[in-house]
């Protein structure tokens, strides 16, 4: 029968495949699941349409409330999407007996559970590239006043945008028809790519939906750097929920969740300013959410120290997994 | 004197709860040695501790108490873990996933490359008789078929020692019958394998040795000739004979013994019985 031996193993390059095809089943299975669909289809068509519903604008511009709402709701909807995934791919690979038997393979726990955090992480990226770009076509469709145009709101954009989410369905569904593809998936990756075309295509016409060429982007792309700052907040969250599933039920795990999330906001605003230790404390144990959300009265800021912040978010990170491997090594699974 | 592939010594488990108060003693203080090249079955009534011995024994879950000492090595190694082969109480595949690419999926996790994965995978699907469905979903599968490709997935780095949680259930007839000669072969080519089941029909007529769990306890165990031996009556087979020879017989077992012997045909298995039926209707069941 089957004589041939085993390759050696152990070698690095084994390693990262093995790395890859366990982080791309658990992101298979996530994308999957309907309610991550639902979340980011959900989050993407309120932030297009946002902007349409403005009844005041209290001083600010209309651009503005549009990104701030649209940067709201991406922070939200992650939270929920974070904790949400780390629950059920945990839950499902239990459940299904795939965890007990992928560990019945020669698969350490360590390399399976980070390997399980990849797969939450790409999915949640592609679920912040779908709200990011939701945003910056929702400051744009936002009532504007332009030289050639006047004040407007610009229908087309907002017409396009929607209706560029409606076609990932329908090509979903034909994926599905023709392809045995799963809809919840392919809906999931073709809303973002459309999304992007839609905010490519806005250059060619003017508010008012008027042929433009050469093309000129009104886009403040600007706002990507802060889409992508909540992101690292909320692989952060991801990261803590993962280690969070590994010991509590789903609903527990939201409640500690909600929990950590409220404290994080209040701890900077109760604990002494500046850089004191205490302050360090409190952001080594629960993550300082403020720290990533850089819209203030002004427009958006940059953070005082961008690098500090990345490296803050990945030790976060690091740390947390770290505790993660712990547990799931020296827990049981079957 | 055989090599012993796997032993377990004074094993003991116990579940806790939140509180860490113990609830169950699932497996209390079992012993048992399995040679190299023969198949071992785990017998016992629902609840006796079989899941949580086979659990124990790839690692999955930790002892509370007592050792495991499988090819020579500990059950967590990763290099033992190359070396087993294990079928699960449930099966633990990707509902979405085709029956091929699940084998496939889990033959990459033993490093295989995708063609040598593929080859693999094909190789098993026809041994288990699920060429024709490979292509479906395994959401879709009934649970024989599960079943079937769950040992398919049990075969794939064509292990030395196979653990197997009851493979025939679910099974039909045919399917354990084929289960239970590709057992047999593995152990004839050096192979071992343990097996548990509330079957007995299925450990009867496979299992060279046997242990017998009552409540995570061991009650018996040995070699399963000698345990089911009766030393204290003899039995005679012949060839038909007619009321005449018979009668004679009888006379002459009355006037050495003393007393009568029991006279009557032999019964068939079921199980052979079922086969040969199946057969002559020429409809292989599925
Ligand atoms: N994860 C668990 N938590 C608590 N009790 C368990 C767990 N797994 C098994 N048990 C208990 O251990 C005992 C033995 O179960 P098991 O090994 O599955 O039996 P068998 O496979 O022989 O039917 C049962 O009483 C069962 O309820
Ligand atoms: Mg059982």
């Amino acid at each position: 029968m089957l004589l041939i031996p085993i390759p050696e193993h152990g070698r690095l390059r084994d390693m990262i495949f093995l790395f890859i095809r366990l982080a791309l089943i658990h992101a298979r299975v996530l994308l999957r699941n309907p309610v991550c669909l639902l979340l980011s289809l959900a989050t993407a068509l309120l932030t297009l349409l946002l902007p349409l519903a403005f009844a005041h604008t209290f001083g600010n511009t209309a651009a503005r409330l549009a990104q701030d709402g649209g940067l709201a709701f991406q922070f939200v909807a992650g939270i929920v999407f974070a904790a949400y995934a780390a629950c059920a791919i945990t839950g499902s690979a239990r459940a299904s007996g795939t965890e007990a038997l992928t560990l019945a393979k020669p698969v350490s726990p360590t390399l399976l559970f980070l390997a399980r955090y990849a797969g939450i992480a790409g999915g949640l990226a592609l679920f912040c590239v779908t709200t990011a770009t939701a945003t910056l076509l929702a400051m744009r469709i936002a009532e504007a006043f332009s030289p050639a145009t006047g004040y407007c709101i610009d229908f087309t954009t907002a017409t396009i945008a929607v209706a560029s989410a409606i076609l990932a369905c329908l090509l979903g569904a034909l994926l599905n028809r023709f392809r045995n593809a799963s809809f919840h998936a392919s809906v999931f990756v073709l809303l973002p790519l459309l999304l992007i075309v839609t905010a490519g295509s806005s250059g060619f016409y003017n508010r008012l939906g008027a042929w433009q060429s050469p093309p000129a982007y009104t886009l403040d792309v600007a706002i990507l750097t802060a889409a992508l700052r909540i992101g690292l907040a909320l692989l952060m969250f991801a990261a803590l929920t993962q280690v969070l599933a590994l010991l509590l039920k789903p609903v527990s795990v939201g409640a500690a969740g909600l929990l950590i999330l409220a404290l994080g906001l209040t701890l900077p605003g109760i604990s002494p300013a500046g850089s004191s230790p205490l302050r360090w404390l409190s952001m080594a144990i629960v993550p300082d959410w403020q720290a990533f959300w850089t819209t203030s009265a002004s427009g958006l800021v940059p953070p005082p120290m961008p690098g500090a912040l990345w490296l803050y978010a990945f030790c976060y990170i690091t740390a947390i997994l770290i505790l993660g491997v712990h547990l799931f090594n020296r827990s049981e699974h079957a | 004197m055989k090599q012993t592939a796997l032993e377990t010594i004074a094993l003991t488990k116990q579940f806790r709860d939140f509180w860490q108060r113990i609830t169950v003693t699932a497996v209390k203080e079992v012993s048992f040695q399995v040679a190299t090249g023969t198949v071992f079955g785990l017998l016992g009534p629902n609840g006796s501790g079989k899941t949580t011995t086979l659990r124990l024994m790839t690692g999955l879950l930790h002892p509370s108490s007592g050792c495991i000492r499988i090819l020579g090595d500990s059950p967590t190694s990763l290099q033992t873990r190359r070396r087993i082969g294990y079928l699960p109480e449930t099966d633990g595949f990707y509902e979405f996933l085709s029956g091929r690419d699940n084998l496939r999926f889990y033959a990459g996790l033993f490093g295989y490359s995708g063609r040598e994965a593929s080859r693999r995978a094909d190789t098993l699907l026809d041994t288990v008789g699920l060429i024709r469905d490979a292509h479906r979903p395994v959401g879709e599968f009934s649970k024989g078929m599960k079943r079937r490709i769950g040992l398919a997935q049990a075969l794939l780095n064509d292990p030395e020692l196979l653990i197997l949680d009851e493979p025939t259930a679910g099974l039909d007839p045919a399917g354990c019958r084929q289960v239970k000669e590709l057992l047999r072969q593995r152990a004839q080519s050096g192979r071992t394998v343990v097996v548990s089941s509330h079957l007995l029909a299925d450990i009867e007529d496979l299992c060279e040795s046997v242990c017998i769990l009552h409540q995570g306890r061991v009650v018996a165990q040995g070699r399963l000739a000698e345990m089911l031996e009766q030393r204290e009556q003899h039995r005679f087979t012949t060839g038909v004979l007619t009321t005449a020879q018979c009668e004679s017989l009888q006379e002459s077992f009355l006037s050495i013994t003393g007393s009568a012997a029991l006279m009557d045909h032999p019964h068939r298995a079921l199980e052979s019985y079922f086969t040969q039926v199946v057969e002559q209707v020429g409809q292989p069941s599925s």
